[in-house]
């Protein structure tokens, strides 16, 4: 049970999390079960459909955030700045997507964004065989279809 | 309290139907495609040139960022012009446009060249405006071709005489193009015939002059008539409404006895014209600055003042008089209409740098964006400068002929023309 101020959030493989309000509601679908039933904030809150390594790891940056906009001096933007590269760096692709999913389905705007960033600068810059490699995408365009798609766009390589 | 938990309860079904996704086997290699929504927020950050290029990695990636909501979504999160465009002549019927990516940097990070063919004698770099390219083909017959150089798309308008006046969005149809054009011909009560073209691409087009102009019904009792802009000045859109300087139309310089409402308005009250998308009226206002200024005296058609849009939400006008740029910021709720925003002597930033071979020695005003004035110095450069700072940047040129040369701001835009 958490004490006050505390909520407990349970992961679909049933690992439970403790942690403050203030950080949880980075979350606007957390704030909002909160907002609208008491009973939320007193027991535990099942995070369904995303497991207890991806949960972990939005709670870690849930908590350098919440704790960055509440005091300026400890955490400052610099700082923020570097978290963030560091926590977008060292995720493979199946996190990655794993907490896209999880981030766009909690609504932390925030997170959402940053990791649509680390994705569209996996793209920038890469031929279409390279995109299809690094996310696993297979060509469906038949051949003709292929040299018509090449015909329209002999300027984008 | 039942509804309540009636809602809650659908709530947990429906997060359960949502996330049931991820839960299911992974194959070790292969990983489970991105929702839809997130593949869009992330397709529609991209820069345009990188759209192209994720149009050719798979069936839906291409339909996915071909929706007219796609586009629409994807200029609304590019609406920084990172991208300016320069020009040079090969021969009079072809030019060579080039797509300087350096805006916020302090060196250029990369150019594209464009080759524009005509097969008219004369092929007139006339601006980029939204997006789009337009060119001049024929001064007598006022044929223009629109370029749209991120799609590669081309399109020639075979308009009866008059003049664009502009490209814009289309206020209520996702991404489409208008043009906003001038005729030469008056209606039955002296007023100037004004047109709109829809380039509406979902309907193909078979014959490029058969295109469909609509012709701009306005009241009787409009307050404004429009007057023409400035040539080779492109108009400036703020939330949807067009402000153009008012100018000379070159034209009618021709004509024996031009329409009063083709010649310059007969007071500096009316020298700036608006034109609202939405409404499709037209209105005028003054410019900044003390009517009886020495400026007007000698300029009566304001060559030395432009508008420009600032960070995409407000209309800025600067005037230079001599070294000085006094740069004014339209407060449309109010009065003092305009209320200045900064003075910058151009002198002391940019005196020290080397004065190359050049006829000219003008200082034209490029835009404005996050608080740097874009300006380019003919025979010095072209310049940065941080308003608030006082720094200053200079970009090297590559065009050895400035003479043929313009620089426009220029958003990469993936809306098709045609």
């Amino acid at each position: 049970m958490a004490s006050k101020g505390n909520l407990t959030l349970k992961s679909c493989n049933g690992k439970e999390f403790i942690v403050e309000e203030k950080v949880a509601v980075m979350s606007t679908t957390i704030k909002n079960m909160v907002d609208v039933d008491d009973s939320f904030a007193q027991g535990v809150i099942p995070i369904i459909g995303v497991d207890g390594k991806i949960l972990a790891k939005l709670i870690e940056y849930c908590k350098e955030h919440a704790e960055a906009d509440e005091d300026e001096e400890v955490k400052s933007e610099e700082y923020l700045k570097k978290f963030d590269e560091k926590f977008v760096d060292e995720l493979n692709l199946n996190d990655l997507y794993d907490l896209l999913k999880a981030s766009n389905y909690l609504e932390i705007t925030k997170l959402l964004n940053l990791l649509c960033q680390k994705v569209a600068s996996m793209i920038k810059g890469k031929k279409p065989e390279e995109i299809r490699r690094i996310f696993n995408i297979k060509n469906d365009f038949t051949p003709e279809e292929e040299e018509e798609i090449n015909r329209q766009n002999p300027w984008a390589f | 309290m039942c509804i309540l938990q009636t809602c809650i309860s659908a709530l947990w079904n429906q997060l359960a139907v949502y996330l049931i996704r991820p839960l299911t086997p992974r194959i070790n290699t292969l990983i489970p495609p991105l929702p839809d929504d997130i593949l869009v927020g992330i397709l529609s950050i991209l820069p345009a040139k990188s759209v192209l290029v994720c149009r050719c990695v798979c069936r839906s990636w291409k339909a996915l960022t071909s929706t007219p909501e796609f586009l629409e979504l994807h200029l609304k999160k590019n609406r920084v012009p990172k991208v300016i465009v320069q020009q040079r002549r090969i021969c009079d019927s072809k030019k060579e446009i080039s797509f300087v990516d350096c805006w916020g940097a302090t060196e250029r990070t990369s150019t594209c060249k464009l080759s524009v063919d005509s097969g008219s004698q004369v092929l007139e770099f006339f601006y980029a405006c939204n997006g789009l390219l337009i060119f001049l083909e024929d001064y007598k017959l006022q044929h223009y071709c629109l370029v749209n150089p991120t799609t590669y798309q081309k399109v020639r308008l075979f308009t009866p005489e008059g003049s664009i006046y502009g490209v814009f969005f289309h206020p209520f149809v996702k991404a489409q193009y208008c043009v906003l054009w001038g005729g030469l011909f008056l209606r039955k009560d002296g007023r100037l015939r004004i047109r709109i073209l829809d380039l509406d691409w979902s309907k193909s087009q078979s014959h490029e002059e058969t295109l469909n102009w609509r012709e701009l019904s306005y009241d009787d009792d409009a307050a404004s008539v429009s007057y023409e802009p400035k040539f080779q000045s492109p108009p400036v859109t703020v939330d949807g409404v067009l402000y153009w300087m008012v100018g000379h139309r070159f034209a009618t310089s021709r004509l024996e006895s031009s329409p009063p409402c083709a010649r310059l308005p007969d007071s500096c009250e009316e020298s700036i014209m608006s034109f609202n998308t939405k409404t499709e009226k037209f209105s005028s206002m003054p410019h900044p600055g003390a009517p009886q200024d020495q400026l007007c005296k000698w300029d009566r058609e304001h060559t030395r003042m432009h508008l420009m849009n600032k960070d995409d939400h407000g209309l800025l006008c600067i005037c230079n008089i001599s070294n000085t740029f006094n740069i004014w910021v339209l407060n449309e709720n109010k009065l003092p209409l305009w209320i200045k925003w900064h003075t910058v002597d151009i002198y002391t930033y940019v005196s020290h740098y080397p004065f190359h071979e050049s006829t000219y020695s003008v200082r034209r005003p490029v835009g404005i964006m996050d608080g740097e004035l874009l300006l380019d110095c003919k025979g010095r450069g072209l310049f940065a400068l941080d308003l608030n700072h006082g720094r200053v940047k200079r970009f090297e040129r590559r065009i050895k002929n400035e003479d043929d040369e313009h620089i426009y701001f220029h958003i990469p835009s993936l809306i098709p023309i045609t």
